[in-house]
């Protein structure tokens, strides 16, 4: 894709521990370690897919690298600068440049939000320009990612719209603020397979206009062939097989990655 | 030997902004022991069709026209009493969100157990437990685990356990509503293969209810490809999936991605789904069908017939 290879994200010995079980009296905890030292790197302008089935840490390293959660141990370096325990200014510089889309656009929208209020947000926040830039910016984000025309759907409120559509709200609002990093969680697991391949043709412009890079998480290894440069596997949290997608499916090496590929469903006309 | 026969089933919702037709002429045949699936997007009727045949519909819908006949009787005329006699016993269901069909604060053997002895008579407490056993060990649940509260079970397990419920009264015919859709791949695969286990060992007719194109591929004899409310095309699963006639299903069939063969550019969906409130009285499809001319718009369809078991809604493949 580009000429030199330049790393955009790096992860290091990434470790997090859920504690739960907590008694009355703090006795008995269970601890889970969802991510059990994971290292990775994602070069600028690639898509990077993370497969695994549920409960294996995917979504966890999304929200670590948002900084949703914190990590108990390792480091995250992004463009070169350590990220790991950034907090105040520095924190909303980063999540200016990192943003993420999440599974549920169901759940993620604001009912009380109009599409403009929603998707104009960000830019508010963050204190980007005046009423008329701002509207420009949604305008022309929501065209393409086929919220058009625009202006029909400024007014309009999340209960008013399809699955597939409210998707693309949610795509549009992580957009404007021109990110240079998206992590994109399970974004079509509640979506069509007809619409699903629309919202993977939108990502991928973004990654061609913008030159933006992607953590695509999924559970399917179907997808991630489809839209991803390179994948990694995760399971139980940790990293067991990390490549471009098709040597990966072609000769999975680790046995639950020949499993995951053995088990996608195909067309297969069992003989009667 | 013939169990279900439905002919032009219509079904339609009272909304606020008016009556959506959400099924349409909808007609199919299964015999006994066969398995058949009905394949196609969210709002296209599929779920809506085997809600009509448990006769299990919301209060606002209506069944405005047709005849489902099972095993000789017309359901549609069938007092409630009778049907309830039915429901369960004949016809099962396993439902779209398995993991809320499970009561949270009964152990999940009492809740099959109950099953049984509700439409059973003859079965005793001992009884009834003995069937669940078995029942468990068809749809590989451990013995030690029987006893469990469905939270201390994973996604599949409960899935299991609510084809094991189905399963409970040996029923003629189960209705499966998208039942492996919040599962992974690997559970998905394990739950398919106990359905076709089940379905083969007990003999036991299904009809299949999913938007995964492949899933269907997999365990039906019979695929019905649904497009807002109306069965465009029907036939046996190798004429459906080898020989496609309807844009629908080729669409559908070439936005499926797969592991196979190289990455295909799959054929992007324009348009948007028709509104089914006041349908035009075209060709349902010919807003997003890339073979529409301006005659498809103006009258409906009649089925075309490919094969004596292969037919497709549609002006362009007679």
């Amino acid at each position: 894709m580009q000429d030199i290879k330049s790393e955009i994200l790096r992860i290091e010995h990434l470790y997090k521990v859920f504690k739960s079980g907590r008694s009355f009296l703090g006795s008995t905890q269970k601890e889970v370690v969802a991510l059990n030292r994971i290292s990775l790197s994602i070069n600028r302008g690639e898509i990077f897919g993370l497969v695994g089935e549920s409960g294996s840490g995917k979504t966890t390293t999304g929200r670590l690298i948002v900084k949703l959660e914190e990590p108990d141990d390792g480091k995250m370096l992004f463009d070169g600068r350590d990220i790991t325990s950034i907090k105040g200014k520095a924190l909303k510089g980063f999540r200016r440049k990192v943003q993420m889309i999440f599974q549920d656009p169901y759940q993620s929208l604001n009912p009380y939000f109009s599409l403009y209020d929603t998707i104009s947000e960000p830019l508010l926040v963050h204190n980007i320009g005046d009423i008329k830039a701002r509207e420009d910016v949604v305008r022309q984000v929501m065209t393409s990612v086929g919220l058009a025309p625009a202006d029909d759907f400024f007014y309009r409120y999340p209960h008013q719209l399809s699955g597939g559509q409210r998707q693309r709200v949610a795509i549009a609002r992580t957009m404007v603020l021109k990110p240079e990093f998206i992590i994109a969680d399970e974004p079509t697991s509640m979506l069509d397979a007809t619409i699903s391949i629309q919202i993977f043709n939108i990502l991928s412009e973004i990654r061609k206009k913008h030159n933006a890079t992607f953590l695509f998480i999924t559970h399917s290894l179907a997808a991630a062939r489809y839209l991803c440069d390179r994948i990694a596997v995760i399971y139980r949290g940790e990293l067991v097989e990390t490549g471009s997608a098709e040597d990966i499916i072609q000769s999975p090496q680790h046995p639950y990655t020949q499993a995951l590929v053995e088990a996608h469903p195909r067309f297969r006309c069992p003989s009667p | 030997m013939t169990l279900l026969a439905v002919d032009n089933l219509c079904v339609g919702y009272q909304t606020r902004k008016g009556f959506i037709e959400a099924v349409e002429g909808v007609s199919f045949v299964l015999k006994r022991g066969r398995s058949l699936g009905f394949v196609g997007e969210s709002g296209c009727g599929k779920t809506t069709v085997g809600m009509a045949l448990m006769r299990l519909l919301p209060d606002n819908a209506s069944i405005r026209q047709g005849s489902i006949i099972f095993e000789g009787q017309e359901l549609l005329a069938m007092p409630a009493a009778q049907l309830r006699k039915i429901r369960w016993k004949k016809i099962a269901m396993i439902f779209q969100a398995a993991m809320n069909a499970l009561n949270p604060i009964h152990r999940v053997n009492d809740q099959i157990a109950e099953a049984i002895l509700a439409h059973d008579p003859l079965a005793t407490k001992a009884s009834a437990m003995k069937q669940v056993e078995d029942l468990f060990s068809l749809v590989d649940i451990p013995v030690d685990r029987m006893r469990d509260y469905p939270h201390q079970y994973s996604g599949g397990m409960k899935q299991r356990a609510v084809i094991a419920m189905a399963l409970a009264c040996h029923p003629a015919l189960i209705i499966a509503d998208e039942p492996t859709t919040a599962l992974d791949v690997i559970v998905q695969d394990q739950i398919l293969s106990a359905v076709k286990k089940f379905q083969k060992q007990m003999n036991i007719s299904l009809i299949f209810i999913s938007h995964d194109i492949a899933v269907v591929a997999d365990v039906c004899d019979d695929i019905g490809v649904m497009y807002a409310g109306q069965l465009v095309e029907y036939g046996r699963r190798e004429e459906v999936f080898e020989a496609p006639v309807h844009p629908y299903t080729k669409a559908l069939l070439a936005s499926y991605l797969t592991l196979d063969g190289d990455v295909v550019q799959p054929m992007p969906f324009t348009g948007v789904t028709l509104n089914l409130i006041d349908p035009p009285p075209g060709c349902r499809f010919c807003d997003r069908c890339p073979l529409s001319d301006a005659a498809c718009s103006l009258d409906a369809p009649e089925y075309a017939e490919i094969t004596p078991t292969h037919k497709a809604l549609c002006f362009r493949c007679k």
